[in-house]
């Protein structure tokens, strides 16, 4: 009974915030909903001039200066701003190197520590030249036959240096 | 003024991508919530805390935030009643089962709707049995994030309580239900069916 009570005051509130006379499809107007969807649209044009530190760990990692702590925070925040934007290849390429490395990091550890052999530092390094490329061309969509040939060619170096069983 | 009604709605937003969670705080500002009235968490468990310690109407939590140095003390909390074990590495779903089952939530009730990129059955599956309310599909688009606004309010579907799971009604349809299960829900299930509410 206490719970219909407290469930009822808190359906209450948000309704009665809003107001039983006022419809939500009418307060969401298409104005309003134009300029909302406006912010994204702009957030998406200036996307690659605001990521400039995660570009440079990206363009590090092509001449062979590999973090791996570094290239694993830029990798996870690249593949959820990409998927929040909906560039498709740069959310695809960053997800092929955030799956990669999370394979190579105990997720559950509260201080985890990546140490690549030579094998991962040239898996790691492929995908950086595929990133650091993406992001210089500002490329937004999902790309065409190349775009699909390099995700493809990343996939094979994955599974060849990737030990079975692993 | 029909704006200001959305301006005293209080919403929290968990994602542990700053730039993704000051852009959706910035189109609920453009549909007209009130920028004051939103706050941000970086994880599920700062979001219980948070919870805590102000009241919110509604909830936007993406679905993959870890890992992070706070995932440990949120499973811990997560798995106090219902032993929720073999969790996929995420804890958007995971915060959101903790705040409808565990005896510490702050609120049970509270609407949630859940960010996502991954779209296969079995993510939308794992988020619904998690008790989301509504799920948004990324990328973010302002239509689709009102749509699911107005589907909360709008249509607010009965709130389930029983041994396995508690949260939103899972059936979205008015399908009658199979031979056997309305008695068998009245034995098991507790069902508490939101007010129409009239002036």
């Amino acid at each position: 009974m206490s719970e219909n009570i407290k469930l009822e005051a808190i359906v209450n509130v948000l309704r009665k915030k809003i107001g039983s006379g006022n419809a939500l499809q009418d307060i969401f107007t298409r104005g309003r909903v134009q300029a909302a969807q406006k912010v994204i649209e702009n957030t998406k044009e200036d996307y690659f001039d605001s990521i400039q530190g995660i570009t440079a760990v990206f363009q590090a990692a092509v001449i062979g200066d590999i973090k791996p702590q570094q290239i694993y925070e830029a990798t996870k925040s690249l593949k959820a701003q990409a998927e929040g934007l909906g560039f498709t290849f740069l959310m695809e390429v960053s997800d092929s190197l955030y799956k990669y490395l999370q394979g190579k990091v105990d997720i559950y550890s509260e201080n985890p520590k990546i140490k690549f052999n030579k094998d991962e530092k040239l898996v790691v390094q492929k995908h950086s030249e595929a990133i650091a490329a993406t992001l210089g061309k500002r490329e937004r969509g999902k790309g065409g036959m190349v775009e699909a040939g390099i995700l493809n060619s990343l996939e094979l170096l994955k599974r060849k240096h990737t030990k079975p069983g692993a | 003024m029909l704006h200001h009604t959305l301006r005293n709605i209080s919403v929290l937003i968990v994602d542990n991508e700053q730039k993704i969670a000051e852009l959706v705080k910035d189109v609920m500002c453009k549909l007209g919530f009130s920028s004051s009235l939103m706050k941000i968490a970086t994880d599920g468990y700062t979001a219980l805390e948070t919870l805590k310690m102000h009241t919110f109407d509604l909830i936007i939590c993406d679905w993959e935030m870890l890992p992070d140095d706070n995932y440990v003390k949120l499973t811990e909390h997560a798995f106090d009643r219902l032993k929720w074990r073999n969790a996929p590495p995420n804890n958007g779903a995971n915060f959101v089962r903790c705040l409808r089952v565990s005896k510490n939530s702050p609120n049970p009730y509270i609407p949630v709707i859940m960010l996502t990129g991954p779209t296969t059955p079995n993510h939308i599956y794992y988020a619904r049995d998690a008790g989301v309310n509504e799920i948004l599909f990324k990328p973010i688009q302002a239509d689709d994030l009102a749509r699911r606004i107005i589907s909360i309010v709008e249509e607010p579907r009965d709130f389930i309580t029983c041994s396995t799971y508690k949260g939103p009604c899972r059936r979205r349809t008015n399908a009658q239900l199979p031979p056997g299960m309305p008695e068998r829900r009245q034995r098991t299930v507790k069902i508490i069916r939101y007010e129409k509410h009239h002036e």
